[in-house]
């Protein structure tokens, strides 16, 4: 076979493992993330259709032009889609290009560089133009659906296909470089990283909180019937008036034609030029240079001797603080949950209160806690699998499988407990939550929490393969997830929900001797405290068996 | 100091055993090799000694421990450095002795001494404060054996421990195998490198298709004057074809 074919198969099978990957047993965790996928992008193009549906019959003079409306539209949902892909493609480039170690394999091999590197960028494209087309596609059948449309808009719909995905990459391309140095400079300066990526995420939760907050308002008001007007539009279109790249949306409604259709693939043209160019020399920037080498940390010559639990858990503390992605999943998340909750509070507290009349300050803090804390633990779904290969050399250690697993249920413990802890007290302070009714929430979070940390890890125990390869480490992680978070996101709501109908049905007319306030209390106490009962007993379950069979 | 009766090994999703009726022992004061081709079956056997991998028959007795029965106390009597340098490798290397001296519960005092006897030993230096992930190959491979020695071990167990080593630490590390038996502990290792066996070994198993051939001494195999590669490809049934 030719020299350029075996590599680009190569790299194909690198880049979509799941095309190659054989998939084993676990129906349950497939179906489930099928089905949260599903629920997913249904509820995102739903809403895309709804706004869609509604912005093209707003009439600008008292006149009518849905085809107009639906360009301005769709050329900011192009924006949303080139922004979004230029982001994941400028992450993608500095993996293939400069992080990829099957490079210091194939430097031995007699294979030019330069077909390497074609093989990569390729894949690189062909990658990007898969991504594209799961955006575009959908976007454009929403737009189909929302106003009349003849066959030239699919054949333009396959234009824009081919063109736009390389604007995104020529964005990327402009950033890549950049990026990588941050990314070398922050390497091993842990704290910062985590501050950042704390106060990102921080920022990025307030900023979808006061959307939201506008949207309610909006609703409240029932403005939102009149959101899409006249005066929205104008702006809108002087804002797209100074859009660089408005081409594409034009050439789907055949606005233009022949001159966006000129600058599309003038665009597209030029694009390739600076994405070879620059990722060229990018890739032979990198060929030879190590990953990045990390900097010596401060000497210590501390020779404390630490029980092995306790040194268990410092373990556990140092290589998630030391891993950006895990420190992400994990430290970052849980420090940014006391925002979240708070948010979600304030924002429900008072949906609720002006649609319904209630007070439910309890039970929703209760419910918001409950939720957001499965969403935090869902790291502890990984608990045994992202160690590898280490987690099954820990069975040399004079240490039994409990102890080494409670290390890791302990660590999450102690993480989860300081979230749900801060979370609580924030709500104590800044609503209007009675602190007895924040310390009950306190202990029923706390039990919650370690309940799903205990079916996290032993579930992980139960499916992992500490030899995958990381793509086959993360599908049978993600279908771990899925069926961790289905099952905390049931009794969270069983657990919840419970406490808000009787809140409310304790409060109304009907009142029934079953139904006492003090219900609200006792269920959530006693519903997570049998949670956490059942959670240490399918935890315990042959655990040192499952333990020892460990094996690569 | 170490006793292996009948072990027997099978994979999952695999017909035939991997291991079959193993035997073998060492006392303390020796340096035992287990001596085979690729594949046959040298790792298995070290890895269900060391509690890696689970087994289906035979016992094995570590220190006076039985590894089934008594498996931490039969643990805390041997080191084991592994082929694959699967280290906690975000850790710095001395952040690693340290956590290993805790899991080995070593004395403040004891684990002092011995880092600072390993780190002249190996000639880390002041690479020992960075993390693992940093490391070259050789270096990996000298802080897996300072973890796996930081409880000097009776019983110290290695697969294919020269791989990677420069000639220096290779020279320390046979000079080390040496000091450690002799002072009563034992050392036992796998290797396809027969002239590292021929020098290091008091007593050799040769080992093919998860079965042990022969029992080797040493020195009384040096008497009958053969040759240690020409023996072991004769009844490996592998003559060099050049």
């Amino acid at each position: 076979m030719n020299e350029f074919l075996i590599l680009f198969k190569h790299e194909l099978k690198t880049q979509f493992p799941f095309a190659s990957q054989k998939r084993k047993g676990d129906v349950v965790g497939t179906i489930l993330s099928l089905l949260i996928t599903l629920l997913i992008l249904t509820t995102f193009f739903g809403l895309v259709y709804t706004i869609a549906d509604t912005y093209v019959t707003v009439k600008v003079d008292k006149v009518s032009a849905p085809i107009e409306r639906a360009s301005e539209l769709l050329n900011v949902c192009y924006f949303v889609i080139i922004f979004a892909t230029s982001f994941a493609c400028v992450e993608k480039m500095r993996s293939t290009f400069s992080q990829q170690k099957d490079k210091h394999l194939f430097l031995r091999l007699p294979i030019k560089q330069q077909t390497l590197f074609m093989s990569k960028l390729c894949t690189l494209m062909i990658w990007n133009y898969a991504l594209n087309f799961c955006l575009i596609v959908p976007v454009n059948v929403i737009f189909a659906l929302a106003v009349d449309v003849g066959a030239t808009f699919w054949l333009f719909t396959m234009v824009v296909w081919l063109t736009m995905p390389l604007v995104a990459f020529l964005i990327a391309t402009l950033f890549v470089i950049p990026y990588i140095k941050f990314m070398e400079f922050i390497s091993n300066k842990y704290w910062l990283i985590f501050i950042l990526l704390s106060v990102l995420l921080i920022v990025a939760f307030v900023l979808y909180s006061l959307l939201l907050g506008l949207v309610q308002s909006l609703l409240e008001t029932g403005s939102i019937k009149h959101l899409f007007n006249e005066a929205f539009v104008t702006t809108l279109q002087t804002m797209l008036n100074v859009y660089p790249i408005n081409a594409f949306a034009n050439i789907i409604f055949g606005q233009n034609l022949f001159v966006s259709l000129t600058l599309a693939v003038a665009l597209a043209g030029l694009s390739v030029l600076v994405v070879y160019t620059i990722s060229k020399h990018l890739y032979y920037a990198t060929l030879y240079k190590n990953e990045i080498v990390s900097q010596p940390f401060q000497k210590s010559r501390n020779y404390n001797q630490l029980n092995p639990l306790i040194s268990l858990i410092k373990k556990e503390f140092v290589t998630v603080f030391r891993n950006p992605n895990q420190l992400f999943s994990y430290f970052a998340i849980a420090t940014a949950m006391p925002f979240m909750v708070y948010s979600c509070y304030t924002l429900f507290e008072s949906l609720i209160e002006n649609a319904l009349g209630l007070s439910l300050t309890f039970p929703l803090a209760l419910l918001i806690l409950l939720v957001f804390s499965i969403l935090t633990n869902t790291f502890c779904a990984t608990n045994v699998s992202r160690d590898g290969l280490t987690a099954l050399k820990s069975k040399v250690f004079p240490v039994k499988a409990k102890t080494l697993l409670l290390a890791k249920v302990l660590f999450c413990a102690i993480v989860s407990s300081l979230s749900v802890l801060a979370s609580t007290i924030l709500l104590g302070f800044a609503t209007s939550l009675s602190w007895t009714d924040a310390l009950i929430a306190t202990f029923v979070g706390l039990v919650f929490s370690t309940a799903q940390i205990f079916v996290a890890t032993k579930m992980d125990l139960k499916h992992c393969n500490v030899s995958a390869t990381p793509a086959e480490m993360e599908a049978v992680s993600n279908r771990t997830i899925t069926k961790v978070v289905f099952v905390g996101l049931i009794l969270a709501l069983l657990i919840g929900l419970s406490a808000v109908i009787i809140n409310i049905l304790s409060n109304s007319s009907f009142q029934l001797f079953i139904l006492q306030p003090i219900f609200a209390y006792v269920i959530p106490l006693v519903g997570s405290v049998v949670y956490l009962t059942v959670a240490v007993v399918y935890y315990t379950f042959k655990i040192e068996k499952r333990f020892a069979t460990l094996v690569m | 100091m170490l006793k292996v009766e009948n072990l027997a090994k099978k994979y999952n999703g695999k017909n035939g055993y991997a291991i079959e009726n193993i035997s073998l022992n060492g006392k303390g004061g020796e340096i035992v090799g287990l001596l085979g081709h690729n594949g046959a079956g040298k790792s298995t056997t070290i890895k269900c000694i060391t509690g890696m991998h689970p087994y289906e028959q035979g016992t094995i007795t570590i220190a006076g421990f039985d590894l089934a029965k008594n498996p931490i106390d039969a643990k805390r009597n041997f080191g084991y450095v592994s082929d694959e340098f699967t280290l906690f490798e975000r850790m710095t290397g001395f952040e690693f002795i340290n956590f290993m001296a805790d899991v080995y519960r070593v004395s403040e005092e004891d684990r002092k001494d011995r880092v600072e006897l390993f780190q002249q030993m190996f000639a880390l230096g002041d690479s020992i404060y960075n993390p693992i992930s940093s490391y070259s190959h050789g270096m990996k491979q000298k802080i897996s054996f300072m973890g796996a020695l930081i409880h000097n071990p009776k019983v110290f167990i290695l697969d294919e421990p020269m791989v990677g080593l420069d000639p220096y630490t290779s020279s320390q590390v046979k000079a080390f195998f040496k000091k450690h038996s002799q002072e009563g502990n034992l050392v036992i290792f796998s290797s396809h490198n027969l002239d590292v066996v021929d020098k290091l070994c008091d007593r050799v198993y040769i080992i093919d298709q998860g079965r042990i051939l022969e029992e080797i001494n040493i020195k009384e195999f040096h008497k009958t004057g053969k040759d240690l590669e020409e023996y072991f490809l004769s009844i490996t049934k592998r003559v060099a074809k050049v």
